[in-house]
């Protein structure tokens, strides 16, 4: 937060806008990337919209498909789309190239499309589709039925009414999904670097591994990214100031479906494509990769092997980054959703002069790109007298995971504090409990449910995060989710493919035994 | 003359659960039809049938001679294609909109010219008390301008048939009156036929030609709304359908269409039975109308007069209200405000025969 701001210095600002042509293609490079928002946010509200509205057969299924994805890392199911688009080595290249007019790889995953198809399938529509869910859950379907009754086909109403109405949300959605553009780091660096493609991210990235390393320069472009960033969340306000429509779902009015007939079916098979193309097909080549002796040659003599597994989990480092990835993810979660709760407390219940200016600061975080994050504490901790003890300690990882989680965490934490009437509170203190005690005995079991969703969402993100942590860990502290970025781009991808599994397996089986358990993991996220 | 709308045959099911149950009935030109029900007895699905926003799992619906939804012939049409105006229970008013875009909506679809769809909505505003509004934007409309959008927005392309579902429920009081009584006199005026549903039943005898008392997705009884209250057709109806005092006795003596009923172990009541396939020595339970019961000082030769405690006595500024016991059998009676019973005193209930009716005993009691 603050951290970063100390990085700003004019001169060098100027320097690297005039004298770094690399720094310019690389912000570029970036801006056209995050460009897929907008599609990704149209394209998911519609499956969104299609799946609450209509009658799809296996419409649970494919809902439930997408939300796996949507918790799914994406690096490992990078893994496993090389397999199918190198342009040397893919499946899919091969066997075109086996067609007579077809005489040059027609699929190349690095490169700037290959990078949009892996994030558009494996992550940016999938977010879409689970952000956008709820608002439009949230919507009275008598507002479309009315349009249709009054002669709109099923199109006309999506584009007279159903859009217009959920602009704000279809627009939020936009807006996240671009600064999470920007911030995208693990599938630039892996496929971008070897065909010399740079990202915002990648750049600091490199820029910071330098010997010594370049901070000013990192911290000057990052400041310019701020700066856009800054404009962006600015004009967001103002284009949804007057959009925003309080629709309230009357009893069961959420869930009405409106015929169509045979299509349903047509839909339902388009809807299952898109789905395995997300998820299965990438998670079914990265286990295939992981076994392979060398990944991506199917035509070896031997070209399948337990040798991988075998390699990776005798490995001590194996070992020492699954605990610290565990340590990281538990302290993060446990830290993490005590302070969100308590910062939200105060922002909702207290009558402290500033809490406006803590409800402000606490979402500055959501602006600020991981890899940035990641920069500032560094040379936070490395600069300031006494901090540096924290080099490279756990503790600094928990510290990044718990500030990058705060706007989200808080968020959640306030709307289920909300519910919890004033008038409940103050029953507790006119019956002689203290402030503490009451929050202990009312409010905490009250929201319960809630700290416990915000506290396995924070230990996912601890376990995937990588942009973050990159700068920030060290050999001693690596966690899981960096040794596995770190064996991708030093080209072992057998032994990434393996890590990858591995982390992937751990995240889902967390988020499904919380599903299970009727958690919110993004199955009903809270409204920004 | 064919009728405007056409149900034939029509069932829906919700899982095992047969939402609505072979129900027909006809509405003809300038009718209001009403279908009176409490919540879940089937009448919302019905008028979404008609509607096109539902699809029926059994039966055919005409509007004017053409088949809407057919299964037999495997027919459907959407309902945008259906001429049928709809005014939903929330309203569903697009805030997004303004009052104005609201209601010209339905001629903008159908490409009518920008001026006449001017022409027509000023005219539609007009009729239903809107014109001050029209370049307002509709998301701070009280309920009462809401509902006048949705019924202008219904109207204005000249619909066959106009769906109401209960329109008033969201109201307060005095409101629901006011435009109940505006809404009777534009159906009038318009001549529209209405299929109307609610659960409200001095609304339903109030506007209606004819009412449909459904339960549990079957039509128990259709006809005009004094025949419904005066000659309803099963227990429950007459329940349903304005007040009644109960008394549980046992039958003594039937002849025909009258019964003779021992009303706890003392008096003997006769009453009215038809076709309720009783026998002497039935338990069953005798109805009559509030209205049809005088509260008489001590028994009369040659009558029926009930004796009764007063339990309790309430105060309703108009009138009384006295909760009594009858060898048994607890009701609530209004009093007017010149007699003057009092609670622990004892009364007779003075009920003529021919205004009594016998039931069996039904099995929710």
């Amino acid at each position: 937060m603050v951290v970063v701001i100390g990085g700003f210095d004019i001169e060098t600002i100027r320097a690297e806008l005039l004298n770094s042509s690399e720094t310019g293609v690389a912000l570029r490079n970036s801006v056209i990337l995050s460009l897929r928002a907008p599609f990704a946010a149209l394209f998911g509200f519609a499956i969104a919209w299609v799946l609450l509205r209509f009658p799809i057969p296996g419409r649970r299924l494919i809902e439930f498909s997408f939300w796996v994805a949507f918790m799914m890392p994406v690096l490992p199911l990078t893994l496993g789309w090389t397999l199918l688009l190198d342009e040397y080595d893919g499946l899919i290249n091969i066997w075109l190239m086996k067609l007579p007019f077809i005489d040059e790889a027609v699929f190349n995953v690095n490169s700037i499309s290959g990078i949009i198809w892996v994030h558009m399938t494996a992550s940016t529509v999938p977010i879409m589709v689970i952000m956008l869910g709820p608002a439009i859950r949230q919507m009275d379907a008598s507002l479309e039925e009315a349009a249709r009754v009054s002669g709109a086909g099923p199109a006309r109403v999506l584009t007279d009414i159903t859009i217009p109405m959920l602009f704000a949300a279809i627009m939020t959605g936009t807006i996240l999904g671009f600064i999470r553009g920007l911030e995208a780091f693990e599938v630039e660096q892996f496929l971008g670097s070897a065909a010399g493609i740079s990202v915002y991210s990648t750049r600091v990235f490199d820029l910071a591994n330098w010997q010594p390393p370049r901070f000013e320069e990192a911290m000057a472009l990052s400041t310019i990214v701020l700066a856009g960033l800054s404009l962006l969340a600015f004009a967001y306000q103002r284009i949804v100031r007057n959009r925003h429509f309080a629709t309230i779902a009357g009893r069961g009015s959420s869930r009405r479906q409106l015929s169509i007939g045979k299509a349903r079916y047509v839909i339902s098979v388009g809807l299952v494509i898109l789905v395995c193309i997300s998820v299965l097909v990438p998670a079914v080549l990265l286990i295939v990769g992981s076994f392979m002796t060398l990944f991506g040659f199917f035509d070896m003599e031997q070209p399948f092997t337990l040798q991988n597994w075998a390699t990776v989990l005798r490995d001590s480092n194996f070992f020492l980054a699954l605990k610290n990835s565990l340590v990281v993810s538990l302290g993060a979660g446990v830290v993490g959703s005590l302070l969100y709760a308590g910062v939200a407390y105060l922002v909702i219940r207290s009558s402290l002069r500033y809490r406006g200016l803590v409800d402000f600061l606490s979402w500055l975080p959501w602006c600020v790109p991981g890899i940035l994050l990641g920069l500032g504490l560094l040379s936070l901790v490395l600069e300031t007298p006494g901090l540096g003890v924290f080099y490279g300690s756990l503790g600094l990882l928990v510290t990044a995971i718990v500030i990058s989680q705060f706007p989200l965490g808080v968020s959640m934490m306030k709307s289920a504090i909300g519910q919890v009437s004033v008038e409940l509170e103050e029953a507790a203190m006119v019956c002689g409990a203290s402030r503490s005690r009451m929050f202990m005995n009312v409010v905490l079991p009250l929201v319960k449910p809630m700290l416990v969703s915000v506290f396995v969402l924070v230990l996912i993100a601890g376990l995937r995060d990588i942009s973050t942590l990159v700068l920030l860990a060290q050999p001693r502290s690596l966690p899981l989710s960096i040794l596995l970025f770190e064996y991708a781009i030093s080209g072992s991808k057998e032994a990434a493919a393996v890590v990858g599994l591995i982390m992937s397996a751990i995240v889902m089986v967390t988020a499904l035994v919380a599903r299970r358990f009727g958690l919110n993991v993004g199955t009903s996220s809270a409204s920004t | 003359m064919t009728a405007i709308l056409e149900v034939e045959n029509v069932s829906k099911l919700y899982g095992q659960m047969l939402a609505v149950d072979d129900v027909s009935f006809n509405i003809n030109k300038g009718e209001v039809l009403t279908l009176l029900g409490r919540s879940g007895c089937g009448k919302s699905t019905t008028l979404r049938l008609v509607a096109g926003l539902e699809r029926p799992d059994e039966g055919e619906i005409r509007l004017r001679g053409k088949v809407v939804v057919s299964t037999a012939q495997g027919i459907f049409v959407p309902p945008e294609r259906r001429s049928v105006g709809l005014v939903f229970q929330s309203y569903a008013v697009w805030p997004h909109m303004t009052v104005f875009e609201n209601i010209a909506y339905p001629l903008k679809i159908r490409r009518i010219a920008a001026a006449k769809i001017r022409a027509q909505v000023e005219r539609i505003a007009d009729l239903v008390g809107l014109s001050e509004y029209l370049s307002r934007p509709s998301q701070n409309l009280s309920g009462g301008q809401q509902q006048r959008v949705a019924l202008g927005r219904a109207l204005i392309h000249e619909p066959d048939l106009l769906l109401l579902d209960e329109p008033f429920s969201n109201l307060d009081t005095e409101l629901r009156e006011d435009l109940r009584l505006q809404m009777k006199d534009l159906q009038k005026r318009l001549n529209t036929s209405v299929l109307y549903v609610t659960h409200d039943q001095e609304e339903a005898m109030d506007l209606s030609h004819r009412v449909a008392v459904m339960f549990r997705g079957k039509i128990q009884q259709l006809a005009a709304p004094e025949v419904v209250y005066e000659q309803p057709e099963n227990f429950f109806i007459q329940r349903f359908v304005g007040k009644i005092l109960r008394f549980n006795g046992r039958l003594t003596g039937i002849s025909g269409e009258t019964a003779t009923v021992r009303i706890g172990d003392a008096a003997d009541l006769t009453a009215a039975s038809f076709d309720q396939g009783l026998t002497v020595g039935d338990d069953v339970v005798v109805t009559v109308r509030p209205e049809d019961v005088a509260i008489v000082a001590g028994p009369e030769p040659g009558g029926c007069a009930l004796p009764s405690t007063v339990l309790e006595k309430s105060f309703f500024g108009s009138r009384y209200e006295l909760h009594i016991d009858t060898l048994g059998s607890v009701n609530t009676l209004p009093m007017d405000k010149t007699s003057r019973y009092d609670t622990g005193e004892q009364l007779y209930l003075s009920i003529p025969g021919g205004r009594a009716r016998a039931w069996p005993v039904p099995p929710d009691s």
